[in-house]
């Protein structure tokens, strides 16, 4: 297993060099530049600001110097807020690994309880609920479903608020965690659904069923575990999409996160800002896969790296 | 049994969730709201009166503020509005603007002393200034602040409105020079410091609208005690490491979230007074529509109006009082033209394009309808006109339209080659693009299609002169003055002319009006240059006057909307922010 999870570790190189050249060059041939702008400024201030950050160099020569100050850590810093773009990632992943995590947290236990009522009451009432539940979550988008909640549960009800993130607050959390979280859910809720049915017809586990065992005791012991299998496949890119993709629930909820970064960087051609949230991203969807991978061998002890 | 275990459990569950909102149903009924700054005393939006109170400001007091994420705290680098806003809360120059956009002496003890051929300015300060970490504030710290902006490292976007200093320039294009001569060249500036309370500015060309200049963010002072060498030493990332001049002082700061200010009992200012309030939060929202939310539900006592929404907000009781347009236009939008684009560069053309446009319609569709019709390229409020003054002549007329169009070679648009209109991809712009599609092919049977882009594309299409039709497009004035309208965008070959607009009438004009000292004169002359380009159509068709935003306002807020001017950048006088106070 050490092996292997080395292994993986080093693959990883030639993966985020490769993210990296590709957006490298995908970025400077978009049109428009960090310094043209809405505002039209005399050309020469624009002369004056790309030879301060090199950006008069041929391409070659700037992407050579990209990488050398790859290689001593240095994205180099953000034309837009003239700060390290390392220092603007440390100040914006906090907000959206909390997020992404509790939503990840929210996704896996509403939708493997939704997904093992639906396949023990196959046909009966939980099952309708839970697909309702789950059909709900997956039809509404999730910038939608945040101004719905808003408009319900802190306008009108005032239980939750409109703003903000304090990790550890449920008011602030509620709210962002719900939107971002129940289109994952619903979606763990079928799998886990269609998975659980499939295991609960196994030979296995009527024999357990024979034996005496008692309900609970069969689904936890015998069937939860075989039944994951499924879920872990998606979890990883579940998991890799709440980090990514949470960018209109940060920017909706007023969230101080790394997403809304990304969007702003993109938008306003902040070359390092985008290079550093793309490789940032790329290393989280790598480290994820390899962690879903790892989790097979712990869930099915048939499986051996 | 299997089922019925699990249908038990489901109820359990159920059960025990109800319980749950119920409790938070209990507890969130007791406390109120708890995001940063929760005003303390101005969280009541509902139904409050719009009026307020009339007595004189209160001191004391605290209120939570909806602003936009800021880019940078360095005055000399700063370029988007919602810097400049937080710039001059923090810091202020040796002058300042007041509510007729006058300049008026702030850290200067008087007006300046200008030389007989008016290339020497030289400005006392107050004595006695000081930072708000209770260093001495002195003429060095403003030569610094000049420095600074004009230096090659800093490469700001407004470092050319200094060009007309001696040696800016130069320096400023300084950038791979070696340091020998980046420290000559700096030696060479003109400005200097002969004592601690004298600040002296050699000017290249005499320039009428200087002293506004030395009331903008880009001529702030530079703590030096903290900024040692202002030329090359880095801008701290953290704001509250900095000392500040003006109303308020930054007491903290946290990224994409929020900024508190506290009151500045060091500032002192030569014609204002100390800040009424103790404390306003600033906090990020960049979605409208959740800011407007956020008013209502007592988090933020003021947010930028949604617009789109603006009927329900009108109708709303929590917010119907609370809503402010400010009177003030301070940008004017329209269609620009590239003129070296055929059949662009005829006259006729232009203005059948300008009259085929039903202006008062068209602003119904945008901006909630609070935009003025305009076919001013100026806003009329600076040259003592209106808003609308050549609407007989460029404005909606659809038989003028179809015969211009006609006298232009192109009768009922047989021969017109089809143009592409290119939009910022907006929704809003979408929709004015479509309306302007319509107008063209009912009124004159031309076709047009319409290219949608992300901001930065549009802008490198334009500098680029890579358009045909551009829209909506325009001016937001950087300071009150007609020839900020118009400087290097309307005079042959000037550095942001892209439209290529050239007439030697209004370069004659503007060479005069831009040294002219006599002010009755140069308005005189800014008029003339203002309805050449609007009616000759050189290279803008004006089509409306919008302000830079309309609010909320908690009511029990004072001072905001009565101060209000065209200077204002992401709030209600943000130029003016000491005179923000509160009711009890």
């Amino acid at each position: 297993m050490a092996a292997y999870i080395f292994r993986r570790l080093i693959v990883l190189i030639p993966l985020l060099w490769a993210v990296a050249t590709i957006t490298f060059f995908l970025m400077h041939a978009v049109p428009g530049g960090p310094f043209v702008g809405e505002k039209s400024m005399p050309p020469v201030l624009i002369q004056h600001m790309e030879a301060k950050y090199g950006l008069d160099k041929n391409l070659g020569q700037q992407y050579v110097t990209f990488l050398d100050n790859l290689l001593h850590g240095d994205l180099g810093i953000s034309y837009a807020t003239q700060q390290p773009v390392t220092q603007v990632i440390r100040h914006g992943f906090p907000a959206t690994i909390q997020l992404g995590i509790t939503a990840f947290i929210f996704a896996i236990v509403v939708g493997l309880v939704l997904g093992v009522l639906s396949a023990v009451n196959q046909n009966g009432v939980f099952d309708y609920i839970s697909v309702f539940i789950a059909t709900i979550g997956a039809a509404i988008p999730s910038f939608v479903l945040a101004l719905l909640l808003v408009l319900l549960l802190s306008l009108h009800f005032h239980w939750f608020d409109v703003i903000g993130w304090k990790f550890g607050n449920y008011k602030s959390m509620t709210l962002p965690v719900v939107a971002l979280g129940l289109l994952p859910a619903a979606y763990i809720a079928r799998i886990t659904r269609a998975s659980m049915l499939d295991v609960l017809r196994q030979d296995y586990i009527r024999t357990a069923r024979a034996k005496g065992l008692r309900p609970l005791q069969i689904v936890n012991r015998h069937a939860m575990r075989n039944a994951l299998v499924p879920v872990l496949t998606v979890a990883g890119p579940i998991f890799a999409g709440l980090i990514t993709g949470s960018f209109i629930i940060e920017y909706t909820f007023a969230i101080p996160g790394i997403g809304t970064a990304f969007v702003d960087a993109v938008n306003l051609r902040d070359y390092g800002m985008i290079m550093g949230t793309v490789l940032l991203y790329a290393f989280a969807i790598a480290i994820c896969n390899m962690l879903v991978d790892v989790s097979y061998g712990i869930v099915d002890p048939r499986i051996r790296y | 049994m299997f089922a019925t275990r699990w249908k038990a459990l489901g109820l359990l569950a159920s059960v025990a969730a109800i319980l749950m909102l119920a409790a938070a149903c209990s507890s969130s009924s007791n406390n109120k709201t708890t995001t940063p700054g929760n005003g303390a005393s101005a969280t009541s939006p509902a139904g409050a009166s719009a009026t307020g109170s009339t007595s004189a400001p209160q001191q004391g007091g605290s209120i939570t503020v909806q602003a936009l994420q800021p880019q940078s705290f360095d005055p000399h680098f700063s370029a988007f509005a919602q810097d400049i806003s937080i710039d001059r809360m923090v810091w202020r120059g040796l002058y300042r603007l007041d509510k007729n956009n006058k300049p008026q002496p702030e850290m200067a003890a008087s007006q300046p002393q200008v030389s007989s051929d008016s290339l020497t300015y030289t400005v006392k300060l107050q004595s006695g200034l000081k930072w708000s970490d209770g260093a001495p504030l002195t003429a060095k710290d403003f030569v610094a602040g000049i420095v600074r902006t004009c230096a090659p490292d800093t490469a700001g976007q407004y470092t050319s409105f200094l060009f007309n200093i001696v040696g800016c320039e130069k320096y400023s294009g300084d950038t791979k020079a070696d340091a020998a001569t980046q420290q000559a060249d700096q030696a060479a500036l003109g400005v200097s410091a002969p004592d601690d309370t004298t600040i002296v500015f050699k000017l290249k060309n005499p320039q009428a609208t200087f002293q506004i200049q030395l009331a903008m963010w880009f001529t702030f002072p530079v703590p030096t005690q903290i900024i040692k060498n202002p030329a090359t030493d880095k801008w701290p990332d953290d704001p509250t490491k900095l000392a500040f001049n003006g109303p308020y002082k930054i007491q903290s700061y946290t990224q994409k979230d929020n900024l508190v200010l506290v009151r500045n009992d060091s500032y002192h200012s030569a014609s204002s007074h100390e800040a009424y309030l103790d404390k306003i939060t600033e906090k990020y929202i960049d979605d409208t529509e959740q800011a407007d939310n956020a008013f209502r539900a007592g988090q933020v006592d003021v947010a930028i109006a949604n617009l789109a929404n603006l009927k329900a907000i009108t109708s709303d009781s929590s917010t119907k009082d609370a809503y402010f347009h400010p009177s003030q236009y301070s940008s004017t939008l329209g269609m620009q033209f590239q003129m070296k684009k055929a059949p662009l560069d005829k006259f006729q053309v232009r203005l059948a394009l300008s009259q085929a446009i039903d202006r008062k319609t068209l602003v119904g569709l945008v901006g909630g309808g609070t935009y003025q019709p305009a076919t001013s390229w100026i806003p009329g409020a600076l040259l003592g006109i209106q808003d609308d003054p050549f609407e007989s002549q460029i404005g909606y007329n659809p038989t003028e339209a179809k015969k211009n169009l006609s006298d232009a070679g192109y009768p009922d648009g047989k021969g017109f080659p089809t143009l592409s209109l290119e939009i910022r991809n907006t929704p809003a712009n979408q929709a004015v693009a479509a309306f302007v599609q319509n107008a063209y092919k009912t009124v004159l049977n031309i076709n047009i299609t319409i290219k949608a882009v992300d901001s930065k594309t549009r802008s490198a299409d334009y500098t680029s002169r890579n358009f045909e039709l551009f829209a909506p497009a325009g001016w937001n004035q950087d300071y009150p003055d007609p020839e900020d309208w118009v400087a290097g965008q309307f005079n042959t070959g000037g550095s942001q002319n892209f439209t290529d607009c050239s007439d030697p009438q209004i370069d004659s004009l503007m060479a005069k009006a831009a040294v002219n000292l006599n002010n009755d004169e140069r308005i005189a002359q800014y008029k003339q240059i203002n309805e050449l380009i609007s009616t000759k159509l050189c290279g803008i068709a004006p089509w409306w006057s919008q302000t830079v935003y309309d609010w909320l306002v908690n009511p029990k807020i004072h001072g905001m909307r009565d101060n209000s001017t065209s200077q204002d950048s992401i709030l209600p006088s943000d130029w003016n922010v000491e005179n923000w106070s509160v009711s009890k």
